[in-house]
Formats: C-alpha cells, structure tokens, sequence
C-alpha cells in the first residue's frame, strides 16, 4: 500500500473541518448543556459563542506555550482557574450592559468555565501541537460551536417567539414550548441528523472517529488512494499520543496491513483500480 | 445494545397487526366522536379534519424524506390524530389541533422508524407538546350550555367553564345527586371535546376485554390505581365517593387509559409486568394532579412510563433467566434422582 497523502494545515482548511466536518457539538456531542438550555434567542447564542470561542482561544496559547510542561492532573485544574479568571471580566461587561440577557442567562454562562469542550481541546491538541495549530484549532472548534449555537438559536427564537435578533419575522403563533430545554434538545437533534447525513453524502472519505484530532485534520478533503483504511481504525483508546508524523504513518500501515484481509468489495473494486 | 434487545421483544412483525390495532382504535374513538358532534357540534369535525389532514402530509412527506415505504396504510397517523383532536376543548383553534399531530408523526414516530417502534406514545408526546406550549389554549373549556356554537377561545361570546380539574385543584366539589350523576354518565359536563363520557367509556371497557384482553388489563390496572389513590388521598372534602368520581372524569384520564396507554411498541406485552406498567403510570398520573403545575397528568405519566419501560424489561430478563435456571437445577436434580432409583 502507498504511504498515506498528508496535506499542510493551513488556517482555511482547519477552519472548515473543524467547523463543519468535525463540529465539536454535532459529532461529538461536547457542550451541549449550554446550548441546550440557554441558547433560545440569536442574542444569547452570539454571547455564549464569542465568549466561549475567547475563553477557548487563551485556553488553547496557554497550553501550548506553558502549560504543557506541568503534569496532567496539575493541567486540568489550570484549564478552570484560568477560564473562571476569564469570565469574571465577561460577566461584569454583560452585568453592566445586558443586564436582562444576564439573568436569563442565569448560571448556564458562568458555567462555561467548566466546559468539556476547552478541557478535551486542550488535552487533545494543544498540549501535543505548537502554537500555530493550537490557535488554529481553537479558532475552528470555536466556530463549529458558535455556528451550531446560532443555528440552534436562531431556529427556537423564530418558532417559540416569532423573531429575530428582536425583531418580528413572522406573525404566526409561537410554539413557547421550543423555548424550554426540551425544544432544544429537539431542534439540536434534527441539527444533527441533518449535518450526518450531509458529511455521509459529501465528504463520505473522511475518518469517522474523530480522535485523534490530528488524524482528522490531516486526511484531505477530496478523496484520494487507500485513504478509506484508515476509517475506523483510530480509536481514542488505541493511541491517545499520536505526535510523531513518522508514528502516524507507521501505525496507519500497520493497520492498512492487518486490515486487508478483511475488505469490503467497495475497497476491493478501488484497489483493483489503483494498480 | 441493550436497549435494540428489549426493542427487538415487542416489535409487531407484520404491518398487519399495526394495521388492525389502529382500526380497533378508531372503531373504539367513533362513537366519542358522534357524541361529542352531539354535544359540541361541528367543532370536533373541524379539529378532526384539521388534525388527520396534518398528520397525513406530515407522515406522506416525513416518508418520503426518510426514503421509506408509505406507512399511511397502517392508519397509525389517522388514529393519533383523532386521539389528539378528542383530547382538545371545542374552543381550540384548529392550527393548534394540526401542530399537535404533526408534531406527533414528525419528532416521535418517524424518527424512530415508524409506528412499530416508536419508543413513545405518539399521541401522548403530541398532546403533552400542545400542553406545554399552548396551556391557555388547551386548559380553558366552554361551558356546557355554550359549548354546542361557542365561539373560539379569544373571542367576545366566548363563555369559560370550570372543569372538573380546575375544581379539585381548588378544592371545591359538586353534590352528587342523581341529576349530576345523569350528566356525568352523559358527558354534560365542562372538559376536552371527546373525554366527557362516562358510558361511552364504559362501552369502549367491554369492547377492550371482548377484543384485547392483554390490553385491558393495563387499563384496569391503570384505572384502579388511580382509583385507589383517589379514595386514599381525596381532595375535596365532600367524602371518599365524590373525590373518585370527580378524579376519573376530569380531563384525560379514562381516555388516556382505555385508548393511548396500551400501545404495542411501547407497553410491555406480558402479564405481570404489563399490570405493573399500568400501576406505576396510574400513580404518576395521581402525583402530577396533586402537586403538578397542570391539571391534567395522564399523558405525561404515560410518557414517563415509556421512558422507564426499557428498564422494566431488562429486569425482567435477568429474573427469568434465574428462574429458570433454578428450574433447569431442580429438573437436573429429580432426573438424576429418577434414574438412581430405578
């Protein structure tokens, strides 16, 4: 089998998977507290994206630049100190100024400090990567998790109040139901069924497990030889430190050899192809 | 995994048995309907109408996005609906009866694949959905005497009457005299458009035990412990027969429990933990109407049930696994004892 096809990451190509292909809230269901329960209007959604997209982003220079020489277990109480020290500034800004948003809002803000999604982040990409990626990684997930939260958002402020951003969109009865917790879970899980079947049609050649995240980064986009034996075969059990590209690749074959008594004829026909 | 095993033990095979327990529904859902056209007038052909057409083209499009066969031959659609629109007072505009159904077919039967394996009641979640997004709408009735053409809720002549529910929630009761007691097995009383007739119900029983015997032992047993926790925990003072009375016509209750709660793809098939689904619903039901924020708790304690049923069933697996491996030990034994002896 051929050595498996890298490409460079460059910040649009992150961006778009980490945003769309591999949305942190839709495929790996990470953070969905948040949306589910405050995110009914745009104007919450916008808040709680921005703000978790910055305490992210810090999260994510922190751990690359400093960060990655403490022990693990050092790391994750850091992670919370540091977004709890984040969100103090945040919370006064919005106290001052939205101060009806804020008490909608109630806990489920503050509650950001402790999101899954910046500590699997961090220990996932951050502290094996350098800076740039880091960044670039964050500023994807915070945008997979921002447009998911708008999506979710701005869906539950049409059908439950009949607006947007405030204003009147249409005149007909509001479903008030679709602003309770349970409307999102509803509309969150349509979101996702929506956003599998899509990557299933479009981008069916990308992994489906999306840990380790390098992996998933650094398959290409358009389909390319032998790239479907990887699908599967990386688990996050498996191998939870893949940094090397030499190991990477290594491991890939290993598995490439030990998986191909076992094809499928879709995978048979694509070899016959090749040679 | 363990949920698709528990799933597995009750699917109905063949969509002829979907079919015929939907028509069984909608033969025991008629005569409520004459009734209440007798009592309410064109008011339930209008939700009725509205419900089953929103149903239809939910479910028709719904199929045909999913790329699945047309299921509407099952009248699973047709029978939700008409059981959603009978739950609504005359007064409920008629978009509210057509979301209800839609929202039934559209977010809890056929993401789910279909009627045959819907893990929850699909009336029962589309009714709660109405319950929470509309209260006002679905918890305010007309009166009796208006409630043949009475306006829609909202407008000038539109005339409220107090529900049984509303009175026990305030503690108030009726006198039980033999005129009240006529328009109770009559259905002249303020409620949902389709629930208000106590002889009906008591037709729809016998219909339920002649055909379905299964089924009907959920009900009994959903009906008697509502009843018992009505004798137990009264909440009007006018004594013990009052208070059960007044319980088992307010709001949902009997029709819920004659027609919704034994639905095959949910309700456990046999028959001690299929009592014990009906036991366990019928006291949700009770606690709901006592500290509840609606008046109603029927449908939500069939749901909560759904909800629990999968744990039900793995239980049950693993005591008759036991049991008969006991059994299997105690055969083994008298064999080999047989055997010594001769």
């Amino acid at each position: 089998m051929d050595k498996k096809e890298k490409v460079g990451l460059t910040l649009p190509r992150m961006l778009f998977k980490g945003s769309f292909v591999y949305s942190p809230v839709l495929t790996q269901s990470i953070g969905i507290c948040t949306i589910v329960a405050i995110c009914f209007t745009l104007k919450i959604s916008l808040i709680v994206s921005i703000t978790l997209t910055f305490i992210l982003l810090i999260n994510e220079i922190m751990a690359s630049l400093i960060l990655k020489k403490l022990s693990r277990w050092m790391r994750i109480i850091c992670y919370m100190l540091l977004s709890t020290l984040l969100l103090i500034p945040i919370m006064l800004i919005l106290d001052k100024n939205y101060s009806q948003l804020n008490a909608s809002m109630g806990i489920y803000l503050p509650l950001l400090a402790v999101n899954s999604l910046i500590v699997i982040r961090c220990e996932k990409y951050a502290v094996k990567n350098n800076l740039k990626l880091s960044v670039f990684d964050a500023l994807s997930a915070g945008l997979g998790y921002g447009v998911t939260a708008i999506i979710v958002g701005g869906i539950r402020e049409i059908a439950a109040f009949g607006t947007l951003l405030g204003k009147t969109v249409t005149e007909l009865p509001g479903y008030s139901g679709m602003a309770l917790p349970f409307g999102g879970l509803i509309v969150l899980g349509f979101t996702a069924a929506f956003h599998k079947w899509f990557v299933k049609k479009y981008f069916s050649d990308q992994p489906t497990n999306t840990f380790p995240l390098r992996t998933a980064f650094e398959t290409p986009l358009i389909r390319e030889e032998g790239l479907n034996i990887t699908t599967g075969t990386l688990s996050i059990l498996s191998d939870p430190a893949v940094t090397n590209e030499e190991a990477l690749s290594e491991k890939t074959e290993k598995d490439a050899s030990e998986k191909a008594p076992v094809k499928t004829e879709e995978n048979a026909e694509k070899d016959g192809d090749n040679q | 995994m363990a949920k698709r095993k528990t799933k597995s033990e009750n699917l109905i095979t063949n969509t002829d048995s979907v079919f015929r327990y939907n028509l069984d529904l909608i033969i025991m859902m008629l005569p409520l309907m004459l009734m209440s056209i007798y009592l309410s007038g064109y008011h339930i052909i209008r939700l009725m109408l509205t419900a089953v057409i929103g149903a239809v083209i939910a479910e028709f499009t719904a199929n045909k996005i999913s790329k699945s066969d047309n299921s509407l031959g099952d009248l699973s659609a047709v029978a939700t609906a008409m059981a959603i629109s009978l739950m609504l007072p005359a007064s409920c505009p008629s978009y509210i009866a057509a979301a209800g159904s839609v929202f039934a077919i559209i977010v809890a039967k056929i993401p789910f694949g279909g009627a045959k394996n819907a893990p929850f009641v699909p009336a029962a979640a589309g009714f709660a959905f109405l319950c929470v997004c509309f209260p006002t709408e679905v918890f305010t009735y007309p009166s009796v005497e208006t409630a043949f053409n009475s306006a829609l809720i909202g407008a000038e002549d539109f005339v409220k009457g107090t529900s049984f529910g509303e009175m026990l929630s305030y503690g108030k009761s009726v006198e039980l005299n033999s005129l009240e007691a006529v328009s109770i097995l009559g259905g002249k009383t303020v409620g949902p458009v389709g629930t208000t007739f106590m002889l009906v119900f008591i037709g729809i029983a016998v219909y339920l035990f002649a055909k379905r015997r299964k089924k009907f032992y959920v009900s009994l047993a959903f009906i008697l412990t509502c009843t018992v926790m009505a004798m137990l925990f009264p909440r009007v003072n006018s004594g013990v027969a009052t208070s059960v009375i007044m319980e088992l016509s307010a709001g949902t209750l009997l029709f819920a429990g004659l027609i919704l709660i034994h639905d095959p793809a949910t309700a456990p098939n046999r028959a001690p933990y299929s009592v014990l689904y009906g036991i366990g619903a019928g006291i949700i039901c009770m606690l709901l109407r006592y500290f509840g924020k609606y008046p109603e708790g029927a449908c939500f304690s069939i749901l909560i049930m759904n909800a629990i049923t999968p744990v039900i069933k793995d239980y049950a697996k693993m005591i008759e696994k036991e049991l008969k491996k006991k059994n299997k030990a105690k055969n083994s034994l008298k064999a080999e004892g047989g055997k010594d002896n001769g």
